[in-house]
């Protein structure tokens, strides 16, 4: 499966290789201004690297229609993130997306449970967001922010985890309200994000867990553009923290908020690059102690060089 | 923690909206109707406007703006009935205006000066990116040029049908 959905992505990249959309075709139309698209977030959504924005993905305008394919790429001291997806966005108002989000364990941090080295966590993002109001570009004479809803819903291909840690579901909904302004005359972006979820790590160690209700969570990411091609910034997201138990028995360190410090590069309309430094904080760090086993490593944050790699056509 | 709860705060801040009063007056400039509620162009501050480099470098400017937008592939057509010096001269009044400077624009209203003429959000933003490449001829810094786009930007709602 991993495979298939990766042939395809890079099967999207070929072809929009060779596409340099029209001004006049509806399909493709390139007419917003650049890096006003955001870039892919790690569930496929358009926004910055952790976090989902107000913006539409692509660089369609009101008049048509624009499609983005990524592929995102994060290894941690234990995990491996590799994130393809494609999304579309619709007159500038709808965005429909998809991302697989695939985390290969690569400790034995689980290996009691059976998961050893190499095991792969999986899931499915569907997303979808719609502007509601507000325009982050050209209401620059009014402080109202462009708001979008959303949801993003996903499934695990891992039933056998989320059993493992106590989870009471493997599949799940977020829902977000998306708050995102250009602050043009200072050359920032800023976006403010509330996130109902009860996901784990995402939704990778599935829903809920000794709590199973949504709350909501801040995240937030600010940007300042350096010029119209490259912008740096700063990323938040906090996540619950539903305390799970690892086979019913080990308690599993509790969820901490991500963080990003990120630089996107606009190569040009078709193309663009994001490199960043990821603290996923501790991610599945079990408590061995009630086994009278003593750790041999120290619990640690995970993080790690982010890459993500973003086609329009 | 301690940091991204600062970062947060510090998020929240930059999205509040200050002083807002909700009985904003619009504000009539450079031919335009800004809300009032935000970015509006200034009255007694003409920094932009000596960071844009004065009357002359706006001149400038915009002459190779207009010369852009006259012969771009995809919104050129716009201007073929237009009197290309006339509209170069509108302009640079318009951006000496807005950007606090020396000169009050005379010209027509943004909202009749555009009826009927079927301009889309992506014809507005390729001429603001025809605006954008002439402030880089000119050596502008990005951060200047976004301050006079930001004075620019709203009159979309005007401007595209």
């Amino acid at each position: 499966m991993r495979g298939l959905r990766s042939s395809v992505v890079i099967l999207f990249l070929l072809v929009s290789a060779g596409a340099r959309a029209g001004g006049d075709a509806w399909f493709g139309e390139s007419g917003k201004l650049l890096a006003t698209g955001g870039v892919s977030q790690v569930e496929g959504a358009g926004g910055g690297g952790l976090v989902p924005w107000a913006l539409i993905t692509g660089y369609e305008t009101k008049d048509g229609v624009g499609v983005t394919a990524h592929e995102t790429y994060l290894p941690t001291g234990d995990f491996t993130l590799h994130a393809p997806g494609i999304a579309v966005g619709l007159f500038d108002r709808v965005e429909l997306s998809y991302a697989a989000d695939l985390f290969t364990i690569g400790n034995e941090n689980l290996a009691p449970g059976g998961l050893h080295k190499g095991y792969q966590l999986h899931q499915d993002v569907y997303g979808l967001k719609v502007r509601v109001l507000g325009s982050a570009v050209y209401d620059q004479d009014s402080w109202i922010p462009q708001i979008a809803l959303g949801t993003m819903v996903k499934h695990s291909g891992n039933r056998a985890i989320d059993r493992l840690v106590g989870a009471r579901s493997a599949t799940g909904a977020d829902f977000y309200v998306a708050a995102t302004k250009l602050f043009l005359q200072y050359s920032l972006l800023a976006d403010a994000t509330i996130r109902f979820t009860k996901a784990n790590q995402f939704g990778l160690l599935g829903f809920g867990g000794s709590s199973d209700s949504y709350r909501p969570h801040f995240e937030g990411s600010l940007a300042h553009l350096f010029s119209r091609r490259f912008a740096l910034g700063a990323e938040v997201r906090m996540k619950p923290a539903n305390d799970l138990q690892f086979a019913g028995v080990l308690p599993v360190e509790r969820e901490e908020s991500a963080y990003d410090l990120f630089a996107a590069y606009f190569l040009n309309k078709n193309l663009s690059l994001t490199l960043a430094y990821v603290n996923l904080g501790r991610v599945a760090d079990v408590h061995l102690e009630p086994l009278g086993v003593h750790r041999s490593l120290e619990p640690h944050d995970q993080q790690g060089a982010y890459a993500s790699l973003q086609v329009a056509f | 923690m301690i940091s991204t709860r600062l970062l947060a705060a510090l998020l929240a801040a930059s999205l509040a909206r200050p002083g807002l009063a909700q009985d904003a007056q619009p504000i009539m400039r450079g031919g335009f109707a800004y809300s009032g509620d935000g970015v509006a162009p200034p009255t007694d501050d003409d920094s932009l406007y000596r960071a844009l480099g004065g009357r002359d470098k706006i001149a400038v400017f915009t002459r190779d703006f207009v010369r852009r937008i006259a012969k771009d592939d995809l919104i050129g057509y716009f201007f073929k009935e237009t009197d290309l010096d006339r509209l170069a001269k509108k302009l640079t009044d318009q951006f000496i205006d807005l950007s606090g400077g020396p000169v009050q624009y005379r010209g027509a209203r943004m909202a009749p000066a555009h009826r009927d003429m079927k301009i889309g959000e992506a014809d507005f933003n390729r001429l603001a990116e025809n605006l954008q490449a002439a402030m880089d001829q000119a050596d502008i810094p990005f951060t200047t040029q976004n301050r006079l786009i930001a004075l620019l930007a709203p009159m979309k709602r005007e401007i595209v049908k």
